[in-house]
């Protein structure tokens, strides 16, 4: 049934990426966006980045190494309750 | 259950609760020291920036005080306390001044009119997953997304980063959800260029 299936170009295809990555591809599109990976390595290497990349800035900002202590600065938690006795 | 605890934390979370909502002042200050570090932690990635994330926590918290009366047990209290955080950030982030930022369209491949692309695209290593072991290249990473404009940043990190659903990110921040979705790809977009000279394969 491929002949059903037009082909996207490189434009189309990257765009169609915003749809694959949220698992929404439209169930029509679903054919040409697997035959044009299969003939179209420049493609797949964006795609295949564009994964990396979520996966790294995910990584980079929540890295238990780079966290700061989860303890409040004390005068943090002073000034929150003294806002609330100043609003109630 | 002791090893169970979020079992244990849904009984304290209703204690806490109800101790808020009789005005209890000890519960008030249990919330803040039990809650706050994780709601810091938001404020930071949202914001980048220590000052306005303390503004934003202390905004979230004021805001929760005020609405604890209206907290549904049916969410969890670090989930309802999550989202007021996220809130508050956006709400300081739409008052924060300027920053250096990129232009999208820049960063976007660029095509010939049959629809190629103008210059093939630079293809990422398979070591690029471990190189974020690495303390500097994570730093440089978090530092390339300060630089995507604000619009853009903010989208990726509500649904990249905090993991929030392109429906939340939509109501969080009165979009549609077909907004959300495109201000993400094209952020993925423009992050993977500003990171192709350091993390593609001819780095
Ligand atoms: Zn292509």
């Amino acid at each position: 049934m491929t002949d059903q299936n037009p082909e996207l170009t490189c434009q189309q295809f990257v765009e169609f990426i915003r749809d694959h990555m949220e698992g929404s591809l439209p169930a029509d599109v679903s054919a040409s966006f697997k035959a044009h990976i299969a003939l179209c390595p420049p493609c797949v290497d964006y795609l295949d980045a564009l994964h990396k990349t979520r996966d790294i800035a995910k990584l980079a900002c929540t890295h238990p190494d780079d966290e700061l202590p989860p303890d409040l600065p004390e005068g943090l938690v002073r000034a929150v309750l003294a806002s609330r006795r100043k609003s109630s | 259950m002791p090893t169970d605890s979020s079992t244990t934390g849904a009984a304290d979370e209703a204690r806490l609760v109800a101790d808020l909502r009789a005005g209890d002042e000890a519960a008030y200050e249990r919330l803040v020291r039990d809650y706050g570090g994780r709601l810091l932690a938001v404020a930071r990635r949202m914001l980048r920036n220590e000052e306005d994330a303390h503004d934003a926590l202390q905004d979230a918290f004021i805001s929760a005080f005020k609405a604890i009366g209206r907290f549904e047990g049916g969410s969890r209290l670090g989930t309802w306390l999550h989202r007021i955080v996220v809130n508050a950030s956006l709400m300081k982030l739409r008052s924060a001044r300027r920053r250096e930022e990129v232009a999208i369209e820049d960063l976007l491949p660029r095509y010939l009119d049959d629809g190629h692309m103008l210059e093939p695209p630079t293809g990422w290593s398979d070591t690029a997953e471990a190189m974020a072991q690495n303390k500097e290249l994570r730093a440089l990473v978090r530092q390339t997304i300060d630089r995507l404009p604000e619009n853009y940043r903010t989208v990726l990190v509500l649904r990249d980063i905090e993991g929030h659903s392109t429906e939340e990110a939509a109501e969080s921040l009165e979009v549609s959800t077909g907004v959300i979705k495109t201000r993400l790809h094209r952020a993925r977009q423009a992050l993977k260029a500003l990171l192709d000279p350091h993390l593609g394969e001819t780095a």
